[in-house]
């Protein structure tokens, strides 16, 4: 039996008071078995977390001594050859994230957009359903899909009609293999376009539909409407939804590794749509069967730079998901 | 305009004509953007459709009993074909899922609880590493755990990738979890605690009954995007081409063999990649519907 003591009832008295509920205190004394078992678990955790830092850093520190600034200076990225330069797979990782974005949000945010005031209701749920479907999706069935389907036909067809149309002007010159930057991209805005789709469909649904309603009755169109009225009110939330959005592609691994075709020191850099590239990410993938001593600490060093550019934009995107949130309520 | 001197019946005249001209320009253009968002949602589905058609299309047969049970086989010259099944793949997955999934479940409770019971920078610091987590590339969590364990050890088990998909899986179930215990009404907290009973008790017997639904939309959130994870066990758990129910011991997993028959040799390896591209996806889209079961039960309650 336990004791009724002023302390039992603290709690009611704190929750009481105007504080919510959130702000509620663990009665000091009572309970303190429960109280413990939580510091416990929480600490745990949080020393994993440090310790998973910890080990990044310390392992990743040979690596530096190894490539050393030559890292920074060269321009070459061979793992088998001892060169490495991260300048290749950054460029690789910025243009696929950058034409990935460039296809994936006017198509996710259409497709919200028409989610939400085109479909009827009753289809709303299923068709939103279906499209996060891709979200799902794991990334080597995207990496076979590249591989198998879309590699195939963008070599023999996609790719031979863009340059034809261009007149092979760059960047839409030289050899079409299929693989390569131009089928990374899509691969890659395939696999963003359900995040697009999802939050910025949450963000729409939000609008206060005086806002939307109050314009209408001024004889705006639907267009103006859309145009004018919700995506201005929306645009945090997108913003986020993109910065999202960005930080799953700038970390996407296998996919990219099946279709980028990688980097060599015969061809050193993606220079044109069709060339051949390699992420930072995939590099990681693509090499890790191959490690040997103090080579194997740089992609150890490699994955600390991505997993720090990675966890600062997925930090950003969070904290302006959550301000949008906050402001609707 | 305004200068011109007209009379009453002229000027109502006027605003009806180039109201309604403005208004049919307005028109055309609502409807051109509007045709645009149709043509995304369209463009959107494209891809969807070319996945699906392409995995059932070339997966489908190979959903026989003894694909399902043979393990795997490398074509040999004289039968470049005989590549058998993925039993080894199937017994792989279901162990170094199921341990991960028995050490993730109690961890991400415990852990939502402790964020949502107790106060402080050391929580609000576990909170913003948990929200990170869910966002970083999965391959980082390869790399610790190659680093932490096959690098100390210079073994590979399939346990290491059962650990390694704990730190996907925890992140995404602790926020969910907290997001659930966070919606409960603090009404009802309340009058647990003014009949006397101890926190712990209204966890127990009042908070986490309430927040079930979505405490399991998590869960299972968490487990479909980790059935089909590739990077983080690809360097972990070390390959068998037997079936194996032992985690002590290597395994192959489906992704794993996905990923060594597509950069394979030949053919029929990566014609069988959509076999297991379909058994996969039937895997992470019964999870994947099971979670959404949960989210439609939490808004109808």
């Amino acid at each position: 039996m336990e004791q009724v003591t002023t302390e039992n009832l603290e709690p009611t008295a704190d929750a009481g008071s105007a504080q919510a509920g959130r702000e509620r205190k663990l009665p000091t004394g009572s309970d303190r078995v429960y109280r413990n078992t939580l510091w416990t678990v929480l600490t745990l955790v949080g020393v994993i977390v440090f310790y998973f830092i910890f080990v990044l850093v310390k392992n990743s520190l040979p690596g530096w001594q190894y490539a050393g600034w030559k890292m920074f200076t060269t321009g070459t990225w061979s793992f088998g050859d001892n060169k490495f330069s991260v300048w290749p797979l950054v460029l690789g990782t910025v243009l696929t994230t950058f034409f990935a974005l460039l296809m994936a949000v006017p198509v996710g945010v259409g497709a919200a957009l028409a989610i939400v005031y085109l479909i009827p209701r009753r289809l709303r749920l299923a068709v939103s359903s279906l499209i996060e479907l891709l979200a799902v999706v794991p990334s080597i069935v995207y990496g076979v899909w590249g591989a198998l389907v879309m590699a195939g036909w963008l070599g023999n067809k996609g790719e031979p009609w863009l340059k034809s149309v261009a007149h092979g002007a760059w960047p839409f010159n030289g050899a079409t293999s299929g693989y390569g930057m131009t089928l990374g991209s899509i691969v890659l805005a395939v696999m963003i376009m359900p995040i697009v789709t999802a939050i910025s469909r949450d963000v729409i649904v939000a609008v206060p539909k005086e806002l939307t309603e109050g314009a209408l009755s001024l004889g705006a169109t639907r267009g103006q409407v859309i145009r004018k009225v919700i995506l201005p009110s929306c645009k945090t939330g997108i913003v986020g939804a993109v910065t999202l959005a960005t930080g799953r592609a700038l970390g996407e691994t296998i996919a990219l590794a099946t279709v980028l075709g990688g980097v060599t020191q015969m061809s050193p850099w993606p220079d044109r749509a069709f060339s051949t590239g390699s992420t930072l990410a995939a590099e990681i993938a693509i090499d890790f069967g191959a490690i040997t001593g103090k080579a194997g600490n740089v992609l150890f060093a490699l994955s600390l730079i991505l997993m720090l550019i990675v966890g600062v934009v997925t930090y950003f995107a969070r904290s302006i998901i959550r301000r949008n949130e906050r402001q609707f309520r | 305009m305004s200068t011109v001197d007209v009379g009453t019946h002229d000027r109502r005249e006027f605003i009806r004509t180039t109201s309604a001209k403005s208004y049919r320009r307005r028109a055309v253009s609502s409807r051109i953007f509007m045709s645009l968002l149709v043509l995304a949602l369209t463009i959107a589905f494209v891809p969807l459709a070319s996945i699906l058609q392409n995995v059932v299309g070339h997966g489908i047969h190979y959903l026989t009993w003894g694909f399902l049970t043979t393990s795997q086989q490398l074509p040999s010259i004289t039968n470049t074909n005989g590549i058998g099944g993925i039993g080894n793949a199937l017994a792989g997955t279901a162990v170094v899922d199921l341990i991960a999934i028995v050490i993730s479940i109690p961890t991400a409770i415990l852990l939502a609880i402790s964020m949502f019971e107790l106060q402080g920078r050391w929580v609000v610091a576990v909170r913003t590493a948990m929200e990170t987590f869910i966002g970083l590339p999965s391959i980082v969590f390869g790399v610790f755990t190659y680093v932490s364990l096959v690098l100390t050890t210079h073994q590979y088990h399939a346990y290491f990738g059962s650990l390694a998909l704990t730190f996907i899986m925890v992140p995404v179930m602790t926020v969910n979890a907290l997001a659930a215990l966070q919606s409960v009404p603090d009404t009802l907290i309340e009058a647990g605690l003014s009949l006397g009973l101890r926190p712990s008790r209204v966890m127990l017997h009042i908070i986490l009954p309430a927040a079930r639904a979505r405490v399991f939309t998590g869960i299972f959130l968490a487990f479909s995007r980790a059935v089909g994870e590739t990077a983080p066990i690809l360097f972990v758990i070390g390959a068998s081409t037997l079936p194996n129910f032992n985690p002590g011991a290597q395994a192959t997993s489906l992704p794993t063999l996905m990923w060594s028959y597509l950069t394979g040799a030949y053919p029929s390896q990566r014609e069988a990649c959509w076999g297991i591209a379909l058994v996969l996806m039937v895997a992470v889209l019964f999870f994947n519907v099971l979670s959404r079961v949960f989210v439609a039960r939490t808004q109808q309650s």
